[in-house]
This record gives C-alpha cells, sequence and structure tokens, in this order.
C-alpha cells in the first residue's frame, strides 16, 4: 500500500510532541540546547538528528500574505498572525537523493517512502546536494547521512509513523496515498468556504518532483513555509551536463591529437 | 529577497571539505596527462621521453585521487560499497566507476607489456577525459542553484582547467614544445571566454573565484602568446596555471555553500 503524510498546519497548536515521539521511536541523538531566538522555534530545521520540525511562522494580520486575517481584523494592526505547520521529509516521487546515491543505500520502499539503509551508506554527502528541500544531511561523527524514515519499521508491523501517532489535534494524518489526496483537497475547500480564502494545499504534483508523500494544508505563501514553489528535482540537469561532458571530453582528445600531431617540429 | 521561513537558508550546504576540490584538481590534471600520453604516442610524431612523463603524472594522480576521495567519506572503510551498484542516473557512481578504471588502466599504462599496455593507454585517455570533465555534471545536477545554473559549462570548465594543468605540470618538467603551448593557449582562451559567460550569468562573485578566473583565463592567456619563446615566461604561465586549476575547483565548492545558504539565519 502506497501512504503518505497530510499536515494540516490549521489545525498544528505548536506542541512539537511530533518531534519528540519521532526522535524517541527513531532513537535520534539530541542536537543541542540553542536557543534561536525566533518565536518558539529552536529547533531550527530538519536535518540529520531533526527528522520532524515544528515551524512557528509569524506574520502581521496587516501583511499582504494573509488576506483573510488582514481582512477579518482590519485596522488593527500588532495583532499577530502566528501559525505552526510540522516540516518532515517530503518522499518525493521522483527523489533527488534516492537518484544521486552511488551506493544503492537510499531506496524506494513498497510503502512509496524514502529510505536510507543506514548499514550500506558510506557518507559520500552526494543526497545532501541531490534533495531540493534541504531535509536530508550527514551526521558529524557518525559520518552517514540521515532523514525520516516514513517509520517504516512501524509501517512493517501495520503500525502509524510515530510522529502521527502522538499528534494531539490530528494535523499530522497518516494514510493511504489516494485518501490522503482527497482529504488535502476536501480540507481546502472546507477552510476556503468558511472565509479561509489563503488556504492552499502543498503537493509540489506538477514539478519535476512529480508529487510528495507528505502533503502540506497551510494559509499563504508556502515560501513563507520554506516549501519552495516549483523544486526541480536534480537530475532533470543530467542531459545537459553529459552533453556538454562528453563534448568536452571528445574535444580534450581532438585537440590533443592535433596540437601533438601537427604542433611537434 | 523572496519570503522564507525566519531567514532561514532552504538548501543544506555540501558537507565536502578541502579533500573534494583538491581530487577535482588533481584527477582532472590527471585525466587529461592520460590523454595526452595516449595522443602523443599514437600520433607518433611526440618524444617518448613526453609519453612518458605524461603517463607518470597520470599513473600518479590515479593513485592519489581515490584517497582523497576515500578519506573524504563519512564512513571510508565503506569505500567499496560505490562499486555494488552502477547507476548511469548518478553522476557520483559514474564518476567512482570512471576513477577505478582510470587509475588501473593509468598504471597498466606504464608496464612493459607491449599491446595489453597499449589497450591499456587508450583505456586510460578515454577515461581520462571523462574524469577531467565528469565533475562538472557531479556538482551541476543537484539543487545547488549556482552550480545547476551552470551544468551546461561546468564540464567544459573543468575539461579546460584540468588540460592547462597537465600541459603547465609536463612544461616545469622540461617539456617546453609547441604543442604544449598551443594546448596551454586553447585552455586558457577557453577559460578566459567561460569568465564572460560566469559574469553574464552573475555566477561570478568572490575573491577566490575572481583570483582563479585571472590566474586561469587571461594572465596564462597574455604570458602564452608574448612570450612562447621565452623561458621563463613559458614557466611563470605554467605555475599561474596550476595554481588557478586548483582554486577553480576551490571556488567553485565556496561558491556551492554560499549559493545554498544565500541569508544567514534570524
Amino acid at each position: 500500500m502506497i501512504t503518505a503524510f497530510l499536515t494540516d498546519s490549521t489545525l498544528c497548536i505548536g506542541c512539537k510532541a511530533c518531534e519528540v515521539a519521532c526522535k524517541e521511536w527513531n532513537d535520534v541523538p539530541a542536537d543541542g540546547y540553542a536557543w534561536s531566538g525566533h518565536s518558539y522555534d529552536n529547533t531550527g530545521t530538519l536535518g540529520h538528528s531533526t527528522w520532524r520540525h515544528v515551524k512557528f511562522v509569524e506574520s502581521s494580520c496587516t501583511s499582504n500574505q494573509q488576506p483573510a486575517f488582514a481582512e477579518a481584523s482590519a485596522g488593527k494592526p500588532g495583532n499577530p498572525d502566528w501559525q505552526f505547520s510540522s516540516d518532515v521529509c517530503k518522499h518525493c516521487e521522483n527523489a533527488g537523493c534516492l537518484e544521486g546515491c552511488p551506493t544503492g543505500a537510499i531506496v524506494r520502499t513498497e510503502f512509496g517512502g524514502v529510505f536510507v539503509q543506514e548499514d550500506v551508506c558510506n557518507g559520500c554527502g552526494y543526497c545532501v546536494v541531490t534533495c531540493p528541500f534541504g531535509v536530508i544531511d550527514r551526521r558529524p561523527g557518525d559520518g552517514r547521512a540521515f532523514k525520516c524514515t516514513f517509520c517504516y519499521d512501524r509501517q512493517k508491523a501495520g503500525l502509524t509513523p510515530a510522529c502521527a501517532t502522538a499528534c494531539p489535534t490530528e494535523s499530522i494524518l497518516f494514510g493511504p496515498l489516494a485518501e490522503m489526496q482527497a482529504k488535502a483537497a476536501a480540507r481546502v475547500q472546507t477552510l476556503q468556504a468558511r472565509g479561509v480564502v489563503d488556504a492552499t494545499l502543498y503537493d509540489a504534483s506538477n514539478t519535476s518532483v512529480g508529487g510528495i508523500h507528505a502533503l502540506f494544508v497551510l494559509r499563504g505563501d508556502p515560501d513563507a513555509f520554506n516549501l519552495p514553489v516549483n523544486p526541480v528535482m536534480p537530475a532533470v540537469h543530467l542531459r545537459a551536463g553529459w552533453t556538454s561532458a562528453l563534448a568536452a571530453s571528445a574535444g580534450l582528445i581532438a585537440s590533443a591529437f592535433v596540437a601533438l600531431r601537427y604542433f611537434s617540429s | 529577497m523572496p519570503v522564507n521561513y525566519r531567514g532561514a537558508p532552504l538548501l543544506k550546504p555540501p558537507v565536502w571539505t578541502w579533500e573534494v576540490p583538491l581530487y577535482f584538481f588533481i584527477g582532472g590534471l590527471a585525466g587529461a596527462a592520460a590523454v595526452i600520453a595516449a595522443t602523443a604516442q599514437f600520433a607518433g610524431v611526440a618524444p617518448d621521453s613526453l609519453v612518458r612523463d605524461a603517463k607518470w603524472i597520470a599513473a600518479i594522480g590515479g593513485g592519489i585521487s581515490p584517497l582523497l576521495l576515500i578519506s573524504d567519506l563519512g564512513r571510508p572503510a565503506r569505500f567499496l560499497n560505490m562499486l555494488r551498484v552502477f547507476k548511469l542516473r548518478s553522476p557520483m557512481s559514474v564518476g567512482a566507476w570512471t576513477l577505478v578504471i582510470f587509475s588501473n588502466a593509468a598504471i597498466v599504462a606504464l608496464l612493459p607489456l607491449g599491446v595489453l599496455a597499449d589497450v591499456a593507454t587508450a583505456i586510460a585517455a578515454l577515461t581520462g577525459a571523462i574524469l577531467a570533465t565528469y565533475t562538472g555534471v557531479l556538482i551541476g545536477a543537484t539543487a545547488i542553484p549556482v552550480w545547476a545554473r551552470n551544468v551546461d559549462v561546468l564540464p567544459i570548465h573543468f575539461g579546460a582547467s584540468g588540460l592547462g594543468a597537465a600541459v603547465s605540470m609536463l612544461e616545469l618538467l622540461g617539456h617546453r614544445t609547441a604543442a604544449m603551448n598551443a594546448l596551454g593557449i586553447l585552455a586558457s582562451a577557453v577559460e578566459t571566454l567561460l569568465i564572460v559567460v560566469f559574469i553574464r550569468r552573475g555566477s561570478s562573485a568572490g575573491r577566490l573565484m575572481h583570483s582563479a578566473g585571472i590566474l586561469s583565463g587571461p594572465l596564462p592567456l597574455a604570458l602564452r602568446l608574448l612570450g612562447a619563446a621565452v623561458t621563463g615566461m613559458r614557466i611563470a604561465a605554467a605555475i599561474v596555471t596550476l595554481a588557478g586549476s586548483l582554486l577553480t575547483r576551490l571556488a567553485w565548492l565556496e561558491a556551492g555553500r554560499r549559493s545554498a545558504a544565500p541569508v544567514s539565519p534570524a
């Protein structure tokens, strides 16, 4: 069964239970006690030791990013708009990390997730630069690359991933991909009907990434959540790159031959 | 600046350290040297000493390159996992296999094995040309904006840089022939043209990139055109080209780091 997350930021209360559950279940090491000074977010970003990350997106309601709230609170500046959204590996349909991995350590599971086999990864670091979402990273000290496993072990056992299990508001839903897509579309419709006109679905479906297994319902501009509007699957550059490399190789051999044959007197 | 989350970079910067750009430099130098060795041998008009020295450069570079790549791995003991699959869609996989074949061929090419050594010489030249250029695909086919933006010219850039370095190394070993100068002029002319391309694309920022460009392109080009017959000028051109070739690889890694994290976290 192909599965997916549906993370609905309009239901998230920013409790970070998903972050904690993920760390505990997957035995992910601590990543320090840094104070970011940004809202209630001291986690920062997804990384080798952060596989769920709750973002605290603050904006003023007079901002044009949030038309619904701007309207509702017209004339009341200074009333902040606060959104929470739990970020996670997108488990791309066309995954840059998976295609770039030279060892075959990164594989597609039977659930449609993208999974790093930790007994195979040799820490070359290529997945780090081929992920268009900045998710996977190499863990210093350990040397291997880590990211969300889509709780492959739990899914194997018929369980829901730890983050979705822990979420107290059902902001993180988990289930069959088609069902999650339908729920996401219905949720956006419901929100818009209630006047939340900037509610949108983020699914990267019309990009070279070809869709994702972690859908997001959010309000406003996805860029404000560090969700790129047009993520690019790096393999789309292969044709141009290899054309250039083969042309350059041929040029190298031809020019060396000509020079050594005709300039050697 | 586009709206983003708390000024945090969207992408992760490359984790590669100095070993990788040094490998790009030495691999490019060795690969181009293998091309020169084979063409010199098969064109049949170059002195044997040039063929031999070029083969030695290729073999030594082919020996050092895997060590650099292995030491950059997070788990060096698992280097051989690179060879458990071959993935045409992964430039890292294609590169690992190319390097393994190149290193072995470059060493066999030096041995007194008759036809076998000739075959190895040809294989080293073919894989050497790929070795000198694939690194442009490797960094170009990524999510890092400044690399991806230049994926169509990076292989040419690195190939020309490798050719310039190989020629310069041979010149420093005493092979200051007209053929070497012609190849040096070609390499530095291509590098000069590419500077224009990178400036037009807004991909030429940084002191390191400026130094790399000047030392790879216009400076050696001028030295070679003006001083073809002057030994001092040839040697100066060779030295700046080698420095420029190494700086080029360091500059592109640095550019990638800055491109991944254009703003510092708030």
